[in-house]
């Protein structure tokens, strides 16, 4: 009930704090990419909503984790509400978690929102619904539950400021992990192959929940991918949660 | 649709399986199980036996215990550690209020802290009710003032009480009446609706008893309870405070307002540079055994001379003598011989020590106040000082 009690008082700072609003910019964001870019890609407007429309849902649900995210324990910690929050009985696990929650709640309900008006530009424009642009959107989800964890880690010991950057920095390579790999092969080094193989391991594989372009040019997706998918979201998280919470079980509230 | 394998991603999900199965809070209740159980094979007997001759030889379970608890810390990454506590040990009775006084920086907070296990302690033990501080089951029975409250502005004082209902895990039908009798003890009833960001730091104190107020705990600890309020709103609070006083409620508070502090407390602690100096028994104050005072009028000079023969300290001023008895049962006698000398006794009262001269100097303020004073005299600001303290009581008496 504690992990609930926080969480719902991080989804309300978030609704009363207006961050709903980018669900409206994103709107418009849509629409008027709708209208600029089709006639500009011949043959291809229908693809052109559908990448658009989910490559928007992305990019925005990262830029709600890193403008709510990372901020989030820094600032109790700066106007010591923590203070009050922790002499309550919960453990900082709890508290930990129970932010977690509360930003997932915040961007699910804005993911779903931006979902919806992706929904209706595809209905709107000539582009065929497909069933792949919902396994694209839940594999997005998925990804942002990862993201959402590594801003949590990066938070319980280090600035905001700091936090938007490993994230960024993080989601970046969790992109590239594929191509860095690659590249390690290449060189030939011993050495770049074996910190190359450091960072797959510590790192998210985010590439794992990219599958616009197949659900874009209508390629298979198998449900065992979209299982996995949400496997490892969950398990990732609750690594990046456990060790934030160590850590932050451990910090000193002067 | 094919991708690669990444062998990452099987190491990442094995290591949350293993880490979930060993939170930090689980390898915390294994070893406190662990260690109660070496301590059993120690001490070979059954639990309820052990825990039995506990209680009795120490009937008197303390409500929180500080024992030589140490914590230093580091302002900048390259410093060196600056010690803040030095070693405190200090314990709270059921239903005692301890004052705990110092200047700033002195370490209160920072004990409040360690109490709370919002700090982890470098050295020493720190336990509520008989658990390791900050674990839940202790914070559960204690509610929390902080210095200068700072609460969600973005949430209603009724909110906001709600809030921490939810955090002690109490019903919800529980939770809104207790929150409401909340804001009945505090006075805030009328301001129960609006936005906390539009509150007065006089209100903000008083939400900050509320809220410690919501699960009715047994423990109240108050970091500067009177900390920015008006007169009318430190009555406020010194009548709740007396009032949960009366209702046995064990309180811990710290202040800087010594006249709060002596109406209230029934044991002070008076640290100094994170040092305990002093644990001062209130009762220490209230006269009883102390070296009273005759002040009488009208005393001959041969009376006067005659009384410092035998052995009394007479002191003249303003045709008042003032006459100091060291001992309670020299009283009587020297009552007589001032009335046999024809002197009207005006009153006789214990020579007590004022709190504040005791805390002065506990932390070794009394001779640099002396100093002071004697600098003052002889400075030539004196007439200039004089008369700003006149013209402030003409304020004063005006208002």
């Amino acid at each position: 009930m504690g992990v609930w009690a926080v969480a719902r008082n991080t989804f309300r700072e978030a609704v009363r704090d207006k961050i709903f609003s980018l669900v409206g910019a994103f709107g418009v964001v849509l629409v008027l990419s709708s209208i600029v870019l089709s006639p500009l890609t011949v043959g291809a407007q229908t693809k052109m909503v559908a990448d658009v429309g989910l490559s928007s849902i992305s990019i925005f649900g990262l830029l709600i984790i890193l403008l709510m995210g990372s901020g989030m324990v820094h600032k109790e910690i700066d106007k010591r509400t923590i203070m009050t929050l922790l002499s309550k009985p919960i453990t900082r696990t709890d508290y930990m978690l129970g932010k977690y929650l509360g930003l997932l709640i915040t961007l699910a309900v804005i993911m779903g929102s931006m979902s919806i008006l992706f929904f209706l530009s595809v209905w709107i424009t000539p582009t065929v619904f497909q069933m792949a642009f919902v396994k694209s959107l839940y594999t997005a989800m998925c990804e942002m539950v990862v993201v959402t964890a590594v801003v949590m880690f990066f938070s319980a010991f280090t600035t905001p400021v700091l936090t938007s950057l490993f994230t960024l920095g993080v989601f970046l390579a969790g992109h590239t992990l594929g191509d860095l790999q690659t590249f390690a092969a290449m060189s030939g080094s011993h050495g770049t192959t074996w910190g190359i193989d450091l960072l797959t391991w510590i790192l998210p594989n985010l590439e794992l929940f990219n599958i616009r372009n197949a659900a874009v040019h209508g390629l298979p997706i198998h449900s065992a991918h979209l299982m996995w998918a949400g496997v490892y979201a969950l398990l990732y998280s609750t690594l990046c949660l456990i060790v934030a919470s160590w850590i932050f079980s451990r910090r000193d509230f002067k | 649709m094919v991708r690669t394998q990444n062998s990452g991603e099987w190491l990442q999900a094995a290591a949350a399986v293993f880490l979930t199965a060993f939170t930090p809070e689980k390898w915390h209740r294994t070893c406190k199980t662990l260690h109660q159980k070496r301590f059993l094979v120690e001490d070979g007997r059954f639990p309820a036996i052990s825990a039995k001759n506990q209680t009795e030889r120490d009937p008197i379970v303390p409500i929180f215990r500080l024992e030589n608890v140490s914590k230093s810390y580091r302002s900048d990454f390259l410093r060196k550690k600056k010690p803040v506590l030095r070693g405190v040990d200090l314990q709270l009775a059921s239903g005692e209020t301890l004052a705990y006084l110092g200047h700033n920086g002195a370490g209160k907070t920072t004990t409040i802290k360690a109490l709370l296990g919002l700090i982890r302690v470098d050295e020493g033990k720190a336990e509520v009710f008989s658990h390791r501080a900050g674990d839940p089951k202790a914070l559960a029975r204690l509610g929390y003032l902080p210095e200068n409250p700072y609460f969600y502005d973005h949430l209603s004082g009724r909110e906001f009480l709600q809030l921490v209902a939810d955090l002690h895990r109490m019903p919800r039908r529980d939770g809104r009446r207790r929150v409401e009798e909340v804001f009945e003890l505090v006075g805030m009833t009328a301001n129960a609706h609006r936005r906390l960001r539009t509150y007065s730091k006089g209100m903000l104190q008083r939400m900050g008893l509320a809220q410690a107020l919501v699960n009715d705990p047994e423990l109240l600890i108050l970091d500067e309870p009177m900390g920015g309020l008006d007169p009318v709103g430190r009555h406020q609070i010194r009548s709740v405070l007396n009032g949960l006083k009366k209702r046995g409620k064990t309180i811990f508070m710290s202040s800087h307002i010594l006249s709060d502090v002596e109406s209230l407390a029934d044991r002070v602690a008076i640290l100094d540079g994170g040092r305990l100096k002093r644990v001062l028994d209130m009762r220490e104050l209230d006269g009883t055994g102390m070296k009273k005072v005759v002040q009488c009028r009208h005393l001959s000079t041969e009376g006067e001379q005659r009384l410092r023969e035998g052995g009394y300290e007479v002191r003249m001023s303003g045709g008042v003598a003032r006459i100091e008895v060291e001992n309670d049962r020299d009283l009587p006698s020297v009552l007589q011989m001032v009335q046999a000398e024809g002197a009207a006794i005006l009153k006789v009262e214990p020579l007590r020590s004022s709190l504040e001269e005791i805390f002065l100097q506990e932390i070794g303020m009394t001779q640099v106040n002396d100093e002071l004073r004697q600098l003052q005299s002889s400075s030539p600001m004196q007439e200039a000082t004089d008369e700003l303290v006149e013209a402030v009581r003409d304020v004063q008496e005006v208002h």
